[in-house]
C-alpha cells in the first residue's frame, strides 16, 4: 500500500495552478488520476513541478495534463460534467440485472459452490409456475430500459419448465414494457438436451457455464455425480458456439481460480484458446458458501492469486500476438482507463449494483440486493433481503433501508482508504464480501482481500500499459462489445 | 539480539495536519497497531507497534513517514480543489432532472464555478443551452450547494459539512464569485 520514495515538500502545493489528483508511486514513476478518470505516468521530477504548479506552459506535458482536467485554471466545466455523467450513468438507469434463481438443485458439488445447493431429489426448493409469474411482473416494473434476465441456480436446467415459462412469459410482456432484454443462462449444460437447446436458441438466449481448465483440474473442482463434467461442457460448449456464430447472442466461459489452479496457468488459456473462446475472465474465490468450508484446502492469499494473474496476463498479451483473446476482469478496468465509459460491471462500480443495479429473486419470490445477499441468506444470514414478489411494491424493496446502507457503504467516497486511492475511478467495493470477510459492510481496506486484489491487478495493468504495444493490444480489448457480465455460482 | 517490537514518533501538527496522521496510521494498520496521543499544543505523538514478530519495525517506520508526507499533499490537494469537484458532480447529478440542459462534451462554452478562482472552460462549439434552462439549473445548483453548506443533520461528527473558509479563513480577493455565490455560515 505503501509508496516508499523519495518526496516532494507538500508545503510547495500550488493550490492556484494544480487541480485535484490522486496518485500513486509505481516504480519510478508517478501514476496520477483524477475524478474524469484520466491518467498520466509522471517521472517524479515532472511530478513534483506539477504538484509546484511550475510546468512549461508550452510544453506537451501541460497541454495533455490541460486536456485531462489536471490543470486548475484550465479546467472546462462542461465538458468535465459531461464525462463524469458519462462515466456515472448507471446512477439514472435503475436495476437492470435480474437474477432469478429458479432451483436450488444441482447434480454438481462444486469445491466453491457458493450457492449451497441441494440434492436433485429435493424439489421443495423449487420455484413455483405461480412465483415465476411474479417475479416476471417485478422484473419489468423496473426503472431501467434495459433488463438483463439471468437464471442461476442450483443448476437451472433442473427445474426446465420454469424457465421455459419464464421465457415465454417475458417475452411476450415485453412487447408492451418495451425494454431492451437480454436473457441469459448460467448452467453447467449437462442437463441439455437438442430441444431445450432449440427452444432456447431460437429464444435469443445468452448461455454462460463453467470451464475450469484442463478435464481433470476442471473434475476436481466441480464433482459432477453424473461421470465427468469436463466432457460434457465442452462438447456442449463446442456446439452453441458453432450454432451462434455471428449472432447477437452466444455462449461463454468463466473459469474459478483455486489453489489447484495456481501452477497451472498456461494450460488453463490454452484449454480457452483451443475451445475459440473469445476470452477469459480469471476470477478470484469468494469466501462465500461452501467455500468457506473448504477455504483450508482450496484457498489461497491475495498474493498467491496475483502471481498467478500476472503469468497469466503475460501468457495471454503473447497469445495476442496471434490472435484477440481477452482477459476478461483486465478488460472492465481498461474500458474505465482508457476510455469514458464505464461497463457497468456491477461489483466494480461506485456505489455497487446491490438493488439499484441488479436485483435477485430466490426460489421462494424472496427478493435480495444482489445474488451474494441470496447466497448470505442459504448461509442462514437473511440481512440483504429486500421483499417479496408476494407483497410489497418494487419501490419498498429498491428503497429498504439496507439498499440505502449498502450504497453509503460501496460508495468509495465513503471509504477511508479508497476515497485518496488513485484507482478509485476504475475500482468498486462488495459489501457483502467485506461482511462475510471482516464482519462489517464498510470494510477495512488495508487488510481486505479483495482489495489487495484489485490493487495488485490494478498495478499490474497500468505498468503493461506503459508500453505501447500492449496498450494497442488493450485498446483492441475494448472494443471488443461489452455485455452484462455473467455470473457463475456453482 | 532482542529488536524492540515499538517506538514512537513525534509529530508537528502545524506541518503534518492530524487527518494526515489519522490516514497514514490507517494504511499501516495491516502490519502495525498505532497509537495517536496529542503531546502538547500543536504536537502529536505516533506510537508504532509491530503486530508480528520479525518485522522490520525501522523500515516500516521510514515508510510511515513518507507515507506521512503523502497524506499530507492528498490532503492539501483535496481540500484546495473541495468546491470544484462539489461543482461538477452537482451539475451532473441536477443536470440529469433537467434533460434538455444535459452537457455534451464538445458542447456548450464553459461556465464559471460560482465559488472558485478557476476560470471558465477552454471553450467548445459555443452551442449553449436555453437560458430559461440555464437558469432552471444555476438554481438548483445553488440551492444543492447550499444544503451543503449548511448541512443535514444536527451532528456534524466528522466535520465534512464545515466549509474550507469556516475551517481556514476566506481568501480575500477572490475572483469569479459573482452568481450563485454561496454564503458561508
Amino acid at each position: 500500500m505503501s509508496d516508499s520514495a523519495e518526496l516532494l515538500d507538500p508545503s510547495k502545493f500550488n493550490a492556484e495552478k494544480t487541480g485535484f489528483f490522486r496518485f500513486r508511486r509505481l516504480g519510478d514513476s508517478y501514476l496520477i488520476t483524477n475524478d474524469y478518470g484520466r491518467h498520466r505516468f509522471l517521472s517524479a521530477a515532472e511530478f513534483q513541478v506539477f504538484v509546484e504548479g511550475a510546468l512549461d506552459e508550452k510544453s506537451a506535458l501541460y497541454t495533455k495534463l490541460a486536456q485531462d482536467g489536471f490543470i486548475r485554471d484550465r479546467m472546462d466545466f462542461e465538458a468535465l460534467t459531461a464525462v463524469w455523467k458519462g462515466r456515472n450513468r448507471f446512477l439514472w438507469m435503475g436495476p437492470s440485472l435480474h437474477i432469478v434463481v429458479v432451483t436450488l438443485r444441482c447434480n454438481h458439488r462444486c469445491l466453491y459452490c457458493q450457492a449451497n445447493s441441494v440434492s436433485m431429489k429435493d424439489t421443495s426448493c423449487d420455484m413455483s409456475l405461480e412465483t415465476a409469474d411474479k417475479v416476471v411482473d417485478r422484473v419489468l416494473e423496473t426503472t431501467s430500459p434495459s433488463v438483463t434476465l439471468e437464471f442461476q441456480g442450483g443448476e437451472p436446467l433442473a427445474n426446465w419448465p420454469v424457465v421455459s415459462h419464464i421465457i415465454e412469459s417475458i417475452r411476450r410482456k415485453n412487447r408492451k414494457a418495451g425494454k431492451s432484454l437480454w436473457i441469459n443462462l448460467v448452467s453447467n449444460l449437462t442437463l441439455l438436451d437438442e430441444e431445450k437447446l432449440d427452444f432456447l436458441l431460437k429464444n435469443e438466449v445468452n448461455f454462460c457455464t463453467s470451464i475450469d481448465g484442463p478435464a481433470d483440474l476442471h473434475d476436481k473442482n466441480r464433482v459432477f455425480v453424473g461421470g465427468t463434467s469436463h466432457a460434457d461442457v465442452v462438447r456442449w460448449f463446442k456446439r452453441i458456439h458453432k450454432r451462434t456464430a455471428k449472432k447477437a447472442f452466444r455462449i461463454d466461459a468463466l473459469l474459478t481460480v483455486t489453489r489447484y489452479s495456481l501452477p497451472r496457468h498456461k494450460e488453463i488459456v490454452d484449454q480457452y484458446v483451443a475451445l475459440g473462446a473469445r476470452g477469459i475472465f480469471l476470477r478470484p474465490l469468494s469466501r462465500l458458501g461452501l467455500a468457506r468450508e473448504t477455504w483450508d484446502k482450496i484457498g489461497y492469499e491475495a498474493d498467491q492469486f496475483l502471481e498467478f494473474y500476472r503469468r497469466s496476463l503475460d501468457y495471454i498479451l503473447e497469445v495476442n500476438k496471434k490472435k484477440n483473446f481477452i482477459e476478461r476482469s483486465a478488460s472492465i478496468y481498461l474500458a474505465k482507463i482508457l476510455s469514458d465509459q464505464d461497463p457497468n460491471f456491477l461489483d466494480t462500480r461506485s456505489p455497487c449494483g446491490a438493488a439499484i443495479g441488479q436485483i435477485a429473486y430466490n426460489f421462494d419470490g424472496g427478493i435480495y440486493t444482489c445474488d451474494e445477499g441470496r447466497m448470505l441468506s442459504r448461509m442462514g444470514d437473511e440481512s440483504f433481503r429486500i421483499g417479496s414478489v408476494s407483497e410489497g411494491s418494487y419501490q419498498e424493496a429498491v428503497s429498504h433501508p439496507t439498499v440505502r446502507a449498502i450504497s453509503v457503504a460501496s460508495t468509495l467516497d465513503n471509504q477511508v482508504k479508497c476515497s485518496s486511492c488513485a484507482y478509485k475511478p476504475y475500482c468498486g467495493v462488495c459489501p457483502i464480501q467485506c461482511y462475510a470477510e471482516q464482519g462489517d459492510i464498510m470494510g477495512r481496506m488495508p487488510t481486505n482481500s479483495r482489495c489487495r486484489i484489485s490493487m495488485g491487478t490494478l498495478d499490474y495493468l497500468f505498468e503493461k500499459l506503459k508500453d505501447p504495444k500492449n496498450e494497442t493490444i488493450f485498446r483492441r480489448w475494448i472494443r471488443t462489445r461489452q455485455d452484462p457480465v455473467l455470473y457463475q455460482r456453482q | 539480539m532482542t529488536r524492540s517490537r515499538e517506538l514512537s514518533l513525534k509529530f508537528d501538527t502545524s506541518v503534518y495536519p492530524l487527518d494526515a496522521i489519522q490516514a497514514a496510521s490507517y494504511t499501516f494498520t495491516d502490519r502495525l497497531s498505532v497509537r495517536i496521543e496529542r503531546k502538547g499544543k500543536g504536537a502529536v505523538s505516533v506510537r508504532l507497534i509491530l503486530k508480528a514478530a520479525g518485522g522490520d519495525l525501522e523500515a516500516l517506520s521510514g515508510e510511515f513517514e513518507n507515507e506521512l508526507l503523502h497524506e499530507t499533499l492528498r490532503l492539501k490537494v483535496s481540500l484546495a480543489n473541495q468546491k470544484i469537484r462539489e461543482f461538477i458532480v452537482t451539475k451532473a447529478l441536477v443536470s440529469a432532472q433537467v434533460p434538455s440542459a444535459i452537457p455534451s462534451i464538445s458542447g456548450e462554452a464553459g461556465q464559471p464555478c460560482p465559488d472558485c478562482e478557476a476560470g471558465a472552460g477552454s471553450g467548445g462549439s459555443g452551442a449553449t443551452a436555453s437560458p430559461a434552462v440555464d437558469a432552471e439549473l444555476e438554481k438548483e445548483i445553488a440551492k444543492l450547494l447550499t444544503e451543503i453548506e449548511k448541512g443535514g443533520g444536527a451532528e456534524d461528527p466528522l466535520g465534512v459539512a464545515v466549509s474550507w473558509e469556516d475551517k481556514y479563513g476566506a481568501k480575500a480577493g477572490k475572483k469569479g464569485r459573482g452568481e450563485g455565490k454561496v454564503k458561508s455560515k
